[in-house]
């Protein structure tokens, strides 16, 4: 009996580890693509996310009363916004004139994107002492429910419909992009940047505006996912989810292989199986979050690249 | 009219790096369907003149006029689309991106978008080699390879003036005579123009038309090839003879 119960507490833990980790894998995909492909640390990346989460939320609560199911179109324009703010305040001055991607380089973007989490955590502070948020937000009383039921049952697993949606669609933006890099003339400019940027301009293309693209399409996509994020979590929504979210992040887009969309997915799915599969077993989140970081340093080890690293 | 005559003109160009002066006033005409080759040894100033008349370094001082027109401080994106092309020393392919997308990127500005089949099948049937491999990454191409890429890539942007830094450095002497060849065939066969920047003067005046002669920062010396091949001076310091 004893086993029963155990084997079926670990499907349903593999279960809800692969949809968590598809969502986890659409958290880091804006990472990969700056850091990756652009050579650019950003260290803002988790409070970016977390700016998607609370524009589903203020929409939702605050103002309009918009459905969460559109907050991925406000993420998009809200994202495209914060993404021109961030390139001209933060990264113009490092990278627009710079031809490739020195280590120095890199390390001055780490310490400028951080400068600029660190605004967004002000801003959010800001609203929040206040009182025009609350510190621990929710998308309170909204819920998906098909034929009555918000969740779909599968092998005895109850799957919400909330997070199903949310995992749903950031495979849906990672595949957006990732064909959208592989097929358009930009995704070809914007990876033909960071190798050599003054041959980009001898081919026609202003790199200035390639760098400036490649910001704004990493922050929509941190944006998106947030809001996609909010939807999967339903509730306890805090700037202190960045400190979750930015390490993993990070974890995740190094095992899947820097600048592979694709492999973020999955590393995604590696690290969130990990930790649901670790946790039933253990029952200890401190232990889950141990055994990701184990996996992580093992791949450094055998596969220094990651995972879809070239 | 002399601007229809020559397709560059550049007047008393100054330019260097920071504080350091590597350019006093030079002037050189590049006429139109011609080769016109640029020497000097290594240092004389001949590529920071290619990346100022591109506009990647912006001049000091003077004027550079493409057809006519001024444009001295237009950004080098600009001009690649006017079709002024520059094929930079040491090719600077990007080594993930495969020969076809070297190929695309270039293809798809404006000038070249409508002609893109076009311009595909003349570089294909300049550099056969490069269709077999328009799969593999420009990293994993031959020195040789990475010339012609670098060539094709300059001519999917359909320019009407080609500039070329150094393109027989490092390259075997066979491969220098074919990228020789293919510079003339495509002042012959497509009425290109050519601005060739080389060390390699041998080479240079085997396919040129006239020549200008660099030496710290000033043009010495210029003539038709037959001038410069007959003249002591260049016979003794860039011919060995």
């Amino acid at each position: 009996m004893a086993v029963e119960l155990s084997s079926q507490l670990l499907v349903s833990n593999t279960l809800s580890g692969l949809v968590y980790g598809l969502m986890l894998g659409a958290l880091a995909s804006g990472l990969t693509l700056i850091w990756g492909v652009m050579k650019v640390v950003n260290l803002s990346h988790g409070y970016l996310v977390v700016t998607g989460m609370l524009t589903s939320v203020i929409f939702y609560k605050y103002i309009l009363n918009v459905s969460p199911t559109l907050s991925p179109a406000l993420a998009f324009v809200i994202g495209a916004l914060v993404g021109i703010a961030f390139y001209y305040s933060s990264l113009h001055l490092i990278i627009g004139k710079a031809e490739t991607m020195t280590l120095k380089i890199e390390m001055s973007s780490l310490m400028s994107t951080f400068g600029f989490g660190i605004l967004i955590l002000g801003i959010i502070t800001f609203a929040v002492n206040r009182g025009w948020i609350l510190s621990n937000e929710g998308l309170s009383g909204w819920t998906l429910s098909i034929h009555g039921k918000t969740y779909l049952e599968v092998a005895g697993t109850h799957l919400e419909y909330t997070k199903l949606l949310g995992a749903g669609l950031g495979v849906v933006l990672v595949l957006v992009t990732e064909l959208f890099l592989r097929k358009t003339v930009w995704g070809l400019a914007i990876r033909a940047v960071a190798e050599d940027s003054r041959a980009v301009a001898l081919t026609g293309y202003d790199p200035v505006k390639v760098k400036l693209l490649t910001t704004i399409i990493s922050t929509i996509m941190a944006l998106i996912a947030g809001a996609l994020y909010a939807i999967y979590l339903s509730s306890g929504i805090s700037v202190g989810l960045e400190s979750q979210i930015a390490p993993l992040s990070f974890v995740i887009v190094v095992l899947g292989g820097l600048g592979s969309l694709i492999g973020t997915l999955i590393g995604g799915l590696i690290i969130g199986l990990t930790y649901n599969i670790t946790l039933a077993l253990t029952g200890h989140s401190e232990i889950s979050l141990s055994v990701a970081f184990a996996i992580l340093l093992i791949i450094l080890i055998v596969r220094p690249k990651g995972l879809f690293g070239r | 009219m002399a601007g229809q005559e020559y397709m560059l003109v550049v007047e008393d160009l100054e330019s260097g790096y920071g504080e350091t002066q590597v350019l006093f006033g030079v002037n050189l005409k590049v006429r139109k369907g011609e080769i016109t080759a640029l020497l000097g040894s290594n240092g004389a100033g001949k590529s920071t003149t290619l990346w100022s008349i591109m506009g990647v370094i912006d001049p000091w001082k003077g004027r550079i006029l493409f057809k006519g027109e001024d444009v001295t401080h237009v950004p080098p994106h600009k001009k690649t689309t006017m079709g002024l092309v520059l094929v930079p020393e040491g090719r600077r392919l990007w080594p993930n991106l495969t020969v076809e997308e070297h190929l695309t990127l270039a293809a798809k500005t404006p000038r070249s978008r409508n002609k893109v089949e076009e311009l595909l099948d003349l570089v294909y049937s300049l550099f056969p080699r490069l269709k077999e491999r328009r799969k593999q990454k420009a990293g994993t191409l031959s020195g040789g390879e990475q010339q012609m890429l670098a060539i094709a890539r300059g001519l999917m942007l359909n320019p009407e003036m080609l500039m070329f830094d150094e393109p027989s450095l490092g390259l075997a002497p066979k491969l220098v005579q074919d990228i020789a060849s293919t510079i003339a065939k495509l002042r012959d066969e497509l009425g290109l123009t050519v601005l060739l920047v080389e060390q390699n003067v041998h080479m240079s005046l085997q396919i040129a038309n006239y020549g200008y002669i660099m030496e710290n920062g000033r043009i010495v010396l210029e003539g038709t090839v037959e001038e410069l091949e007959e003249n002591p001076r260049v016979r003794e310091a860039y011919l060995g003879i």
